[in-house]
């Protein structure tokens, strides 16, 4: 079946609408806050003259072509376009720094496409089972494992524990802000509609890693930045970088597979797992915080392996886990198109083309991506004072386009001052990220699980799934109190 | 060096273009009018990209250039129960180009909360195009398979069944309140933040039951995962894969829920500009290429003038004002509100 559907797949016509498709997913993900979302939007009256096959190629054309280019900017200019690239910040803007922006940027598209093949071949083969397993993650489960992802990856950066913790509750507040989810009470709104809806995730990290980097540009001495002229065959990884992204890059595969079968914001998680992974297990530890190349390798390839993964609840399901995975549907719907069980069984060649497509694909992007490495990272021998205006001009029009809300501007503007602020007092700003984008699905996860679970924790904690990981993270914090506590009594014996 | 800079210098330039045409489109400027329209029109949708509001605002919009000259462009605001988005519409500027869905949501907000408007009676109709009853559904696998047994089960269980819904307040909580007090029995209400995980979670089976439209359960119903068991409407739904499923005033209980759709303005239009604009909605609505894009949406299509809509979100409101009071749905808001 799916001879016949590379056979459908390459049709010019067809081939024609993927590379329209990647090309401009690749455009959307490199210009941040342009998402995938809006491009569809925009393509889905155009395509309503095509044929039904041709425009759903495109569609996930621009789906997972996104991926490829959202770490650009990150990696380039500390500015996150969404929120799967905040982590590729932590260590592709500082390999930047450092002159390696050639080699963040490539190595994040040889991971993207290899870990973006590896999600297309655990669609082609395991579709219909994985999809079912995913619905056995309900309310209990998001808590738990909201819940765990905040204990093991507050201290990401792992300098100062407490300081990594207040930055994880200051976070956890912020996404409290708005209408709750339960009783509709409205919370730290001060009145304003605007605030009613709550911050929106990726505003805070634009501002608190890009604007954060733009001004503190501005409030460096100008003298003191030298621009490092870059040769063309250094633009490229060297052979030990390739060497050391290779693992790195399966494993991430493999983590943003999986997470991206859970529903919700699972990519942006999976990235961050598999941040702290590579950290964890590195032969390197001294280099991360300062350019570790597999802390782009693994987190780029986890975000690509989660968008590949999250099109099979989409396919099998007919449920979108993500807002551009709804669009997608969208896209498939308005063509009389109705992913779901049936898919398969009524729409063979169109659901095979399609799969054979996303092959085909990947390989464009791979193509696509590679050369344009160079230009990008080129971009990097402009002087700063030229291109931090422009970085601004970037962060502050993809803040906007987002919701076309100028309010989001001042908030984008709020947290460009705190980012500065962090860093100069020396609080990282990834556990107030973190915290800010776990607090509202820890929340509601819990309010959900408690009703689901009669209101008793011991009920939950029963539950296979939730159990095994609330138990984990019961034992993590136990163990670390333990830690200190020991330590705490050898340094009171050592005293007296 | 010199490549560099050109390398910046068209860089800005391509961002300075993003900005004034990304800003262009959400600002409009005042225009001197001889012929309305003159320039797109801006359709406000309260709800984030791939929704049923948000499709049926971008079918209608294919066939725009076709009946008003001019092209619709389609902007999401979503968030706070679509208060955002609808803020927004009543604060746009009366001249035709900001119009903005207008759906059987809106009118619950300003009931519940303190909204800026009471969008029922501060905007104004341009035309409903479509409408569908809520269906209650469950697993296919659930000890029920009848409305009756439904009942009886929950009865004979109280607060064993929770139910799941998209936001306090809005049709998929009021409706199975109006069912739970009409019958007597209890459920318990979990909300959650879309249409998507309520669905996935009931296909988990975390939940029990939920009242959704029936178009998001298509795929489930027609893949014998998802089971309809009363449809929330007057009369029973024609396409042949609920047809059978009886209605629950045929069943004895008077609950109604009806999602519709439709497009409003703010008020203030210039007349003429109004009846241009609700005229071109008529034709767009009726259109057979959009009629038959709403039936693949599910929703069947059904027009009303922009005057009978307006009036038409009064009655509602009222009627939903009687079931929050009945159901003490609030009650419990206002007293949380304290």
């Amino acid at each position: 079946m799916l001879f016949q559907g590379f056979a459908a797949s390459l049709e010019l016509q067809n081939l024609f609408a993927a590379f329209v498709g990647v090309t401009l997913g690749t455009i959307a993900g490199v210009l941040p806050g342009i998402g995938i979302s809006g491009t569809i939007a925009l393509l889905l009256p155009i395509s309503f003259g095509m044929d039904t096959l041709t425009a759903l190629i495109m569609f996930s054309g621009i789906y997972y072509g996104a991926m490829y280019g959202g770490s650009t900017t990150s990696i380039l200019v500390n500015v996150p376009g969404e929120g799967a690239s905040v982590v590729t910040c932590l260590e592709g803007h500082q390999m930047a720094k450092k002159g390696r922006a050639g080699a963040a940027l490539a190595v994040a598209a040889i991971g993207s496409f290899v870990a973006g093949t590896l999600g297309v071949v655990g669609i082609t083969f395991f579709a219909p089972p994985l999809a079912n397993a995913a619905l056995a993650f309900g309310p209990p489960e998001y808590f738990s494992i909201s819940l765990l992802g905040l204990v093991v990856l507050t201290n990401l950066s792992g300098k100062s524990p407490l300081r990594a913790f207040i930055m994880m509750l200051v976070g956890l507040m912020i996404g409290t802000v708005g209408i709750d989810p339960m009783t509709a009470i409205n919370r730290f709104t001060f009145g304003s509609t605007q605030l009613a809806k709550g911050l929106d995730f990726i505003i805070i990290v634009m501002g608190l890693f890009g604007m954060g980097e733009v001004i503190a540009t501005i409030c460096e001495r100008q003298t003191d930045i030298k621009v490092e002229k870059v040769k063309f065959r250094d633009l490229y990884p060297t052979i030990t970088e390739i060497k050391r992204s290779i693992m790195p890059i399966f494993r991430g595969g493999f983590i943003g597979f999986f997470m991206g079968l859970i529903p919700g914001p699972s990519a942006t998680i999976s990235t961050f797992v598999s941040y702290a992974l590579e950290k964890k297990i590195s032969k390197h530890p001294e280099e991360w915080g300062h350019g570790a190349i597999e802390g782009v390798a693994g987190p780029e390839s986890a975000n690509n392996a989660a968008s590949s993964s999250q099109m099979i609840p989409l396919l099998s399901l007919g449920i979108p886990f993500t807002s551009s995975a709804a669009l997608l549907l969208s896209g498939f719907m308005i063509h009389g198109i109705q992913p779901g069980p049936m898919l398969v069984s009524s729409q063979p060649v169109l659901f095979w083309g399609l799969i054979a497509s996303m092959y085909v694909g990947n390989v464009m992007c791979l193509i696509l991506n590679l050369p344009l490495v160079g230009v990008f990272a080129s971009l990097l021998r402009v002087p700063l004072n030229l291109l931090m205006p422009v970085v601004a001009v970037i962060t502050f029009t993809g803040a906007y386009v987002l919701n076309y809300s100028l309010f989001d501007l001042g908030v984008l503007f709020v947290f460009g001052l705190l980012g500065y602020l962090f860093q100069k007092s020396g609080f990282e700003p990834a556990p107030l990220a973190i915290g800010a984008f776990l607090g509202p699905q820890l929340e509601q996860g819990l309010m959900q699980a408690m009703i689901i679970c009669e209101g008793s924790l011991w009920n939950m904690m029963t539950r296979p799934l939730a159990g095994a990981m609330l138990w984990l993270t019961t034992l993590l914090v136990v163990g670390v109190l333990v830690k200190t506590l020991i330590k705490y009594m050898n340094s009171r014996r050592g005293l007296s | 060096m010199k490549a560099g800079r050109l390398v910046a210098t068209i860089g800005s330039v391509l961002c300075a273009l993003i900005i004034v045409t990304g800003c262009g489109s959400s600002t409009p400027k005042t225009a001197e009018k001889p012929k309305y329209p003159t320039k797109p029109i801006n359709i406000i949708v309260p709800y984030a990209p791939g929704g049923s509001s948000d499709m049926v605002a971008r079918a209608l919009a294919k066939v725009s250039v076709k009946y008003l000259g001019q092209p619709m462009v389609i902007i999401n605001k979503p968030g706070a129960a679509a208060q955002i988005g609808l803020n927004e519409l009543g604060d746009s500027k009366p001249d035709g180009y900001t119009i903005g869905i207008a759906n059987s949501g809106m009118v619950l907000q300003p009931l519940v909360g303190q909204t800026k408007y009471n969008y029922a009676t501060d905007l104004d109709g341009v035309a409903m195009v479509g409408h569908i009853p809520f269906v209650l559904a469950v697993r296919t696998d659930a000890p029920f398979k009848t409305i009756e047994e439904f009942i009886n089960y929950a009865k004979a269980n109280p607060g064993k069944i929770k139910y799941g819904h998209t936001g306090v307040g809005n049709t998929a909580h009021t409706a199975p309140e109006q069912l739970a007090l009409l019958a007597g029995v209890k459920m318990e209400p979990i909300p959650y933040d879309g249409g998507a995980p309520l669905i996935t979670s009931l296909l988990g089976g975390h939940i029990q039951a939920i009242m959704n439209n029936p178009v998001d359960l298509q795929a489930q119903v027609k893949a014998n995962k998802i089971r309809v068991l009363a449809v929330a409407g007057e009369t029973r739904i024609d396409d042949p894969l609920y047809k059978d499923v009886p209605t629950f005033k045929e069943k004895g209980y008077n609950v109604i829920a009806i999602l519709w759709q439709g497009f409003g303005a703010p008020k203030g239009i210039p007349q003429e500009t109004l009846k241009v604009l609700r005229d071109g909605f008529e034709k767009m609505a009726t259109d057979p290429e959009t009629v038959q894009a709403m039936k693949a949406l599910g929703l069947v299509p059904k027009f009303m003038n922009g005057q009978e809509f307006g009036a038409y979100w009064v009655t509602e409101q009222n009627s939903l004002k009687k079931t929050l009071d009945e159901t003490g749905i609030l009650k419990m808001i206002k007293e949380q509100k304290k």
